[in-house]
């Protein structure tokens, strides 16, 4: 890194106006006094002219004239120059600098042309003036000598003269804005380039000249020549200088401000010094720039300071900046989250601000962030590749191939990370980069402090604000008045309860005014109370507090009232500056005190007055004073009582001891209240009733020290309750009412406790209450319209139904007993004696309910029950049809196959096909069967008599029909005439003769019997045969659907048919079951209940020769079921 | 008229075993039963005079069913003289009354057993093709 060392160069004075008049007159007097000394002397040097030649052209006017001409006018000519410049010296005005740097731009111009004027005059001056005055005689070869002799001259002094001038010029006004160069270096190089080699060459040409005489076109053109050469040499020095100070010379270009300059127009294009300082300047420029516009950022940050400023803002400015900068491709700002212990990227070039973070790093991943943070440096990694502490995630992610990152730090901690990045690798990052870089992250660890720091001073000032509305908010809410004074004794607050207090409109009224002379002015009595004496200013004076009670403040309204007051002084920074007064109105308290002395001296008079016995017992000396009553109440001599509690606790009849020990354990350590009723026993032996009440005494930390109370004897008193109570409670004990009123005001004077528990209301109510309240049948004129037979003694007694309404609005029915009863020597009452009927009465409504809801009732069930047959119904038809269309189809086309492809089929599928055939009949007989189970319960019922033997008969004529070749023995009961449904009863006989008929099957002698009987007084039908029988335990089965006993080889059946018949039997109101034995034989037994009995006279007597029938067994039916 | 074709198969085939040779229409449901007689529908321009000798009807029909179709026969004097035997699986007695008063001529239930099935179209047939005369004006 290169740096200007400001202490070696050539540092110039300044120069004041005086100065640079004489030196500026010195280098022109120079610029034409010298070159015509020295070009003489060249002249006489190298023998152009001899010296008397030279005396004479000196002697003659011409030649001195004309250089007298020039200096006179050089001089004169050149002051113009200087005058603005020394102008400029003397004021120091801006206004005078553009004329200065104007004179700056035109002198090199009118310098060279009156001096180049001046070098083509002289030699014209010299050669005339020798000729004038020496008879020199001129040749054009001196013609040419004497030029070149001018150009020497003009060379050696001219160009230094005017180097000195420009030279005195940037003295003069060093400091000032010049904007473009005049003189550029590249002219001077240039001039020094070109002319010092045609200086030189000249000289050698004339000095051989001189000498040898020699001088051919030879030498001119190598003369030529090497002026040529000298020439083009100095343009390539020219155009090399050029490309040094190209990037220096972009800053003259634009007008912009040089902050504002674009960086990389200032890239430097050579290697020499002037290459590294361009370079150097330009890193300056970037610093500064940098460095100015986080200025801008933090000063911007200290403008905003009081208002919100986000986070946001500073770190995309931050990054912006940081992007402007660094020559990378992205930038990335990381802040250090305390609470995660992670590091967040919050802004990145490209991408938005994010308070969450775009990236989270975690203290322990392999990252460059990471790494910078802990280890509190900068880091410059040229290629990431190598370095395995970067991140390759974000490696990944950003295509990152070289960074450089270094930490933000605050107060010497490290609270983030700022990190450049490019996706070239970079070979390149210098010590200035990474001081660039610390830089950028100083400023910004500062911005973000600023930032942190304004946000904490914001929320201590919304906090400060809170807590300051509390405060107000606690003043006006308090009861206390409460105002400040200041030292001179003016108010500086109050709070809501001091004006209304002080009974002004709004403080306004009171603040800033001398509060003392408002409200304090004047002394309880009227008298005047100057603020010297005042208690609280005294204080204040003292710096203590002050309190009192004794005084009072004055209204607005020029009233007074008592009041207790607190001072306190306010101190600030030791100094007292106020004091604030807290008072309250005690108006309140002082009359509760004036009540609490009239109301004790009131008391005190009762207890003398009543027979009222006061002690006081302390605990702690287990000392018991007692009043005189309180041994009169005893039964004692006065002074008898020693004053000891053992004392006393002997004179309490032992029974009693135990409560009385506990209420007042009870009232010293639960403070319940004290209030005992106990015996004591007198000295005679006899037994006192007294009343005790007492308070608990408790000292300042709450605990009790000993008890105040009062006694009272009520011995008298008890004793009358006993016998009162006796009678209540008897009276109590009855169940019914028993309600007394007078006859006069028809108040209740008496209510037992089953007239209070009947009506609700309490005793107390009651007693305030009359009959005509509780019954809302009568008014009171009907009541005394009612009762005053009785009074007028015509009636003794009144029997009579109402209704009472308890308190809650319940009406009972009651049955009234009244009595008008005139004892001796009481007054005369009426006595009720109320019975609650409501028992009855419900019983009653209930039974006239029940019978209105019967028919109800069964309409409702006859309509469901039609409404299940309906879907019943249904359902059976769809069986009826649908099941037996595709059994058919099974059987018709088995049939089909059996007879159209007979010979086709072997044994074996004929048999298979008949059995199909057989499954398809047996199927379509159980749906039948099924069928007719649920016809018989949905079918309504045809009663009829009928014929029981009669169709007994017809059936196993049928049977026999079917089956000519069997022989049975039947037995028919003759003349059984049931009433019943005709096609339902030939179902069961059907079913039950069938099966007699097919279990008998396999008996060689079969019997089939019919019969009735009575059993338990119930008639039974039954059928009997001797067939196969079955087993006992299999009963209950024996009626359930699809139940069978045998198998279907044994007997072919459905297991349908007795459960039909139950259901039949059912429906008549009978019930069914079955003896049987196993290979013995069965008996089915089935009775016809309600709808099947014969109960008519008509039926009995067709019962002829049958089993005598009971009249009403139906009803045993019932019952049996 | 016959819905299903099992059971048209199986009539078919009762009829053809006990040798009755006269021509059979079969109707799947009961609007075509009704076209065929009205000449209606799809049998537009049927000769009318050529009525069967019998129709045999089964009461469960898709769309008109066949209870509807006896009253329509009934209703029309065209085919009120037809003589019909309701042929069905339902014994519901009130399938059974509601036919005779819509004035069927004959209730026959068809039985599951084939060979029961076979009796009873042998002896319809025998009876109302052979035995029976039909009303001159039936058409």
């Amino acid at each position: 890194m290169t740096q200007v060392d400001i202490t070696n160069s050539h540092a110039m004075e300044a120069i004041d106006a005086q100065t640079f008049r004489k030196k500026f007159r010195l280098l022109i007097f120079i610029a034409w006094s010298v070159p015509a000394i020295f070009g003489l002397s060249f002249i006489l040097y190298v023998q152009i002219l001899s010296v008397p030649e030279m005396a004479a052209v000196m002697t003659h006017p011409l030649e001195p004239l004309f250089m007298a001409f020039w200096f006179i006018f050089s001089l004169w000519y050149f002051m113009r120059f200087a005058r603005p410049i020394v102008t400029y010296l003397e004021n120091s005005c801006d206004e005078s600098i553009p004329a200065a740097r104007d004179c700056v731009r035109r002198f090199p111009f009118h310098f060279w042309l009156l001096f180049l004027l001046y070098l083509v005059m002289a030699p014209v001056s010299v050669i005339w003036a020798a000729e004038l005055y020496a008879g020199f005689v001129s040749q054009p070869v001196d013609w040419f000598r004497i030029n070149m002799v001018a150009l020497i001259v003009s060379i050696i002094v001219g160009l230094p003269i005017f180097f000195l001038i420009l030279d005195l010029f940037g003295r003069a006004l060093s400091g000032v804005q010049m904007g473009k160069p005049h003189i550029t270096v590249k002219t001077k190089v240039f001039l020094i380039g070109a002319l010092v080699p045609l200086l030189i060459d000249t000289m050698l040409v004339q000095y051989y000249w001189s000498r040898t005489g020699f001088f051919t076109t030879e030498t001119f053109i190598v003369w030529l020549f090497l002026e040529l050469l000298a020439i083009g040499g100095s343009l390539i020095f020219v155009r090399s200088f050029g490309q040094s100070l190209a990037p220096l010379e972009a800053v003259f270009d634009g007008h912009q401000p040089l902050l504002g300059l674009e960086l990389n127009a200032l890239k430097s294009q050579s290697t020499d010094e002037i290459g590294v300082l361009a370079t150097a300047y330009r890193n300056l420029l970037s610093t500064l720039q940098m460095q100015s516009e986080m200025l801008e950022l933090n000063n911007w940050l200290l403008r905003k300071t009081g208002h919100s400023m986000s986070l946001e803002s500073v770190a995309n400015s931050v990054i912006s900046i940081a992007d402007r900068t660094m020559e990378g491709d992205m930038c990335f700002l990381l802040l250090h989250d305390a609470e995660q212990d992670e590091l967040v990227g919050v802004a990145q070039t490209g991408a938005k601000f994010n308070a969450g973070g775009h990236f989270r790093v975690a203290m322990d991943e392999p990252s460059l962030a990471i790494m910078t943070f802990k280890q509190d440096q900068v880091f410059a990694i040229a290629d990431v590749q190598t370095y395995p502490s970067c991140s390759p995630e974000l490696r990944q992610r950003f295509k990152i191939q070289s960074a450089l990152s270094a930490p933000l730090r605050l107060e010497g901690k490290p609270i983030g990370v700022l990190m450049s990045t490019s996706m070239k690798i970079r070979r390149d990052y210098s010590a200035r980069d990474e001081a660039v870089i610390q830089d950028l992250a100083r400023e910004a660890a500062l911005a973000i402090n600023t930032q942190r720091l304004n946000d904490q001073a914001l929320q201590a000032q919304v906090t400060q604000h809170e807590k300051d509305e509390l405060i107000e908010l606690l003043m006006d809410s308090t009861e206390e008045a409460i105002y400040g004074v200041d030292f001179d004794g003016n108010c500086t607050f109050v709070n809501r309860a001091c004006v209304e207090m002080l009974g002004y409109d709004n403080e306004s009224e009171l603040l800033g005014q001398g509060i003392h002379a408002l409200i304090h002015h004047s002394w309880p009595d009227g008298s005047p109370h100057p603020r010297a004496e005042c208690a609280v200013h005294i204080a204040t004076l003292e710096q203590s507090s002050a309190h009192g009670d004794d005084e009072v403040y004055w209204r607005k309204d020029g009233s007074s009232f008592p009041i207790e007051y607190w001072s306190h002084p306010i101190r600030k920074e030791g100094e007292i500056v106020g004091t604030v007064v807290t008072f309250l109105d005690i108006t309140e308290r002082i009359n509760t005190r004036k009540e609490l002395v009239q109301s004790s001296e009131r008391l005190g008079l009762a207890i003398d007055a009543g027979d009222i016995g006061v002690w006081e017992w302390d605990i702690a000396t287990d000392r018991l004073d007692w009043s005189e009553k309180m041994e009169e109440i005893f039964g004692m001599q006065a002074s008898e009582f020693k004053g000891e509690a053992q004392d006393f606790y002997d004179r309490v009849y032992p029974a009693d001891m135990e409560m009385l020990a506990k209420d007042t354990s009870d009232a010293l350590e639960k403070n319940t209240p004290f209030s005992v009723v106990y015996r004591i026993v007198k000295p005679d032996k006899s037994i006192g009733w007294v009343h005790c009440q007492a308070n608990v005494k408790r000292d300042a930390s709450g605990k009790s020290v000993g008890m105040i109370g009062v006694l009272t004897d009520i011995t008298a008193q008890k004793e009358a309750d006993q016998v009162v109570y006796r009678l209540k409670s008897t009276l109590d004990m009855t169940t019914d009412c028993v309600f007394m009123f007078d006859p006069e005001t028809l108040k209740f004077n008496y209510v037992n406790l089953g007239a209070i528990n009947q009506v609700g209301y309490s005793e107390q109510e009651m007693l305030d209450m009359s009959p005509v309240d509780i019954k809302p049948e009568f008014d009171e004129q009907a009541f005394r319209q009612m009762i005053q037979p009785m009074l007028d003694g015509e009636l003794k007694q009144h029997q009579f139904e109402t209704i009472h309404r308890r308190k809650n609005g319940d009406l009972i029915p009651v049955e009234i007993s009244l009595s008008y009863v005139q004892p001796a020597n009481e007054p005369a009452r009426f006595v009720a004696i109320v019975h609650d009927i409501t028992a009855r009465k419900r019983a009653e409504g209930e039974l006239r309910e029940h019978r209105d809801h019967l028919e109800e009732m069964v309409d409702a069930r006859t309509n469901e029950l039609q409404v299940v047959n309906k879907e019943l119904e249904a359902f059976a038809y769809s069986v009826s049809h649908d099941l037996r269309t595709p059994l058919r189809s099974i059987d018709g086309f088995s049939l089909a196959l059996l007879e159209d492809y007979r010979d086709k089929l072997d044994k074996d599928g004929r048999d298979y096909l008949s059995r199909i055939r057989g499954g398809a009949q047996k199927m379509a007989e159980l749906i039948d069967d099924l069928l007719e189970l649920s016809r018989v319960t949905r079918s309504r019922l045809k009663c009829e008599a009928i014929d029981l033997s009669a169709m007994t008969s017809e059936v196993l004529n049928e049977l026999a029909a079917r089956e000519p070749k069997r022989q049975v023995d039947t037995r028919i009961a003759e003349g059984i005439i049931v009433r019943g449904d005709r096609r339902l009863l030939k179902v069961v006989m059907d079913n039950l003769l069938g099966n007699a008929w097919k279990y008998t099957g396999k008996k060689e002698k079969p019997e089939i019997e019919f019969g009735v009987m009575e059993k338990n007084g119930e008639i039974v039908y039954y059928v009997r045969d001797n067939g196969a029988g079955f087993d006992m335990k299999y009963a209950d089965k024996l009626f359930g659907a699809f139940q069978r006993l045998h198998t279907s080889k044994e007997f072919s059946g459905t297991g349908v048919g007795l459960a039909t018949v139950q259901r039949i039997v059912h429906r008549h109101g009978g019930r069914t079951w079955a003896e049987a034995e196993q290979d013995s034989g069965a008996t089915i037994y089935f009775s016809l209940g309600v709808n099947g009995g014969g109960d008519n006279g008509q039926q009995e007597n067709t019962t002829g020769g049958g089993q005598p029938r009971r009249r009403g067994f139906n009803i045993a039916g019932v019952e049996e079921k | 008229m016959e819905d299903n074709p099992d059971d048209e198969a199986l009539t078919l085939r009762a009829l053809k075993k006990n040798n009755i040779a006269n021509e059979v229409i079969v109707a799947r449901d009961g609007v075509e039963a009704l076209d065929y007689l009205f000449a209606e529908g799809t049998h537009e321009g049927r000769d009318l005079s050529n009525q069967p000798q019998v129709i045999l009807l089964d009461l469960k029909l898709p769309r008109v069913d066949g209870l509807e179709v006896l009253k329509r026969i009934r209703e029309d004097d065209r085919t009120e003289r037809l003589p019909v035997v309701i042929l069905t699986t339902s014994n519901e007695e009130s399938d059974i009354i509601s036919s005779y008063d819509l004035g069927a001529n004959s209730y026959i239930r068809k039985p599951v057993d084939f060979d029961q099935f076979m009796e009873a179209v042998r002896q319809l047939g025998l009876y109302w093709l052979v035995l029976n005369i039909k009303s001159p004006n039936g058409q």
